[in-house]
């Protein structure tokens, strides 16, 4: 997905759900942050928002939005509206978010994760897909492995998986002419 | 059509899919079978056709289809183009009519159907869409035909009024029907009761994935489909996307039918990442995406409220 795609992502779901904000969870929200986010970050076709104000339109956003819809044939990428339960994010998240407005948006806003936020509910899953995001975040300099670490501290996860991450993040962090 | 399709085709889907009387068809092949073009398989008075491969013609005409069909899309690219640089970008456009659902001739025009819900949206948009769109006839040699919709009046109109926007090829948005929550099979009309997380997302596209092998295995050459689609692709995809796309060539070109079918209802991370971009949806016809988004939404359905 690119940033345009994201903002089309973010007027659609609006449009559809009568909405004016959604926050965006996941990875297509580094492109908030970083619009020109590198060729190297593997993305999905899927966005998953959260909408702000009707979260009684899940079921019709993914209607006309989701897998195989139209839309999805159109446009290569498809929505999923999910509910505010679903990430596990570090402390004081929302007051981080990275505002997307422009005229693409309709000027809707679409509040996307910061990128160390992104990258700490990522390791919470630790899946191959989510550690190859992160990986690619750290190595190429998007990410402060330091910085990272102390974000990590602020999920709400026990303190030996919250280590067991921090060295994880060291680790990776290596450029790889290190090794 | 027969150039076009990997499968056979009865009579009857080539009726379905060319638009054709069905009565006029028999003549038509036989003319073409008594020029060597197309040749029946099997035995019994419904013996599917096929393009002859044997004939010195025959692969010169699957190049000119696909190549009238790549004319089609670039069309359909720089309408989308043109469409989404609207100040301010509506909220939905598409194209409806004949083209839509592809019963379209020579003479039958494109038309563009906006959504507009104000009259200043309407002013705006006219004369710049006007510009382009005049650039577009002469280069493609059609004829574009604009058509404005307005909100009001879609949400008054009688349901019968409607029904030719039940099949659109978007430009901007959600097709108007499902933008409007107007469309009569829309998934998730009614409230479905399901939990709306991201694992039990990933549990819907797994159930893609067991319906899509189903259909694979009644429909074997749709892999063929897919991996001539990803050809055509690939080579003006951007890198971000080429990655995944490559992945699933590489893969469709070295499983087995077998292999691949159980690989979209596999739980392994490799199958739950690569499912969300899987490439089968651009050789999917409507109706098989339908039936694959009902059936895939009736079991998760099922399931959230068990």
């Amino acid at each position: 997905m690119t940033r345009d795609q994201l903002e089309h992502a973010i007027r659609a779901v609006c449009d559809v759900a009568n909405e004016t904000e959604v926050i965006v969870i996941g990875s297509q929200a580094i492109l908030g942050e970083f619009p020109e986010a590198p060729d190297s970050l593997r993305q999905s076709s899927e966005a998953d928002v959260i909408l702000r104000n009707r979260p009684d339109q899940l079921d019709h956003v993914e209607g006309a939005l989701g897998e195989l819809s139209p839309f999805h044939l159109a446009y290569d990428f498809y929505i999923h509206g999910v509910t505010l339960e679903t990430p596990t994010l570090p402390a004081g998240w929302e007051s981080r978010l990275v505002k997307v407005q422009s005229p693409g948006t309709r000027n809707n806003v679409g509040w996307c994760l910061q990128g160390y936020d992104l990258a700490a509910s990522k390791l919470v899953a630790f899946r191959e897909k989510d550690r190859d995001f992160v990986r690619i975040l750290l190595i190429e300099g998007l990410l402060d492995a330091t910085v990272l670490s102390q974000r990590l501290r602020e999920l709400p996860i026990p303190p030996e998986r919250c280590e067991a991450l921090q060295t994880w993040v060291r680790s990776s962090a290596k450029p790889r002419s290190t090794f | 059509m027969l150039s076009l399709s990997s499968d056979p085709l009865t009579r009857g889907e080539i009726a379905v899919r060319t638009g054709l009387y069905r009565a006029g068809i028999p003549r038509v092949l036989g003319a073409l079978e008594d020029q060597g073009m197309v040749e029946s398989i099997g035995q019994g008075r419904s013996r599917p056709m096929r393009l002859r491969q044997q004939h010195p013609l025959a692969q010169t005409l699957r190049n000119l289809f696909w190549e009238e069909q790549g004319r089609a899309q670039r069309l359909v690219e720089a309408l989308r183009l043109a469409t989404q640089q609207l100040e301010p970008p509506p909220k939905a456009a598409w194209i409806e009519g004949p083209v839509a659902v592809a019963t379209d001739t020579y003479t039958d025009p494109v038309i563009i159907g906006i959504l507009a819900e104000v009259a200043e949206e309407e002013e705006r948009w006219r004369d710049t869409l006007r510009r382009r769109v005049n650039d577009l006839q002469r280069q493609s040699d059609v004829a574009i035909e604009i058509r404005f919709w307005w909100k009001a009046d879609m949400l008054a109109l009688a349901r019968t009024a409607l029904e030719h926007l039940e099949t659109v090829t978007p430009l901007v948005g959600p097709p108007p029907l499902d933008l409007l929550g107007l469309a009569l099979d829309l998934p998730g009309q009614e409230e479905s009761g399901r939990m709306m997380t991201h694992e039990s997302h990933e549990l819907t596209s797994r159930q893609y994935g067991k319906a899509l092998a189903r259909l694979l295995r009644r429909r074997p050459s749709l892999i063929e489909d897919t991996v001539r689609y990803l050809e055509r692709r690939l080579p003006s995809t951007s890198r971000r996307e080429a990655l995944e796309l490559q992945e699933w060539l590489d893969m469709l070109q070295a499983y087995s039918p077998v292999r691949l079918r159980l690989f979209l209802e596999s739980t392994s991370e490799r199958a739950i990442r690569l499912r969300q971009s899987a490439p089968f949806v651009h050789v999917l016809s409507e109706e098989d995406r339908r039936r694959l988004r009902q059936e895939a939404l009736a079991v998760t359905t099922r399931e959230s409220k068990t």
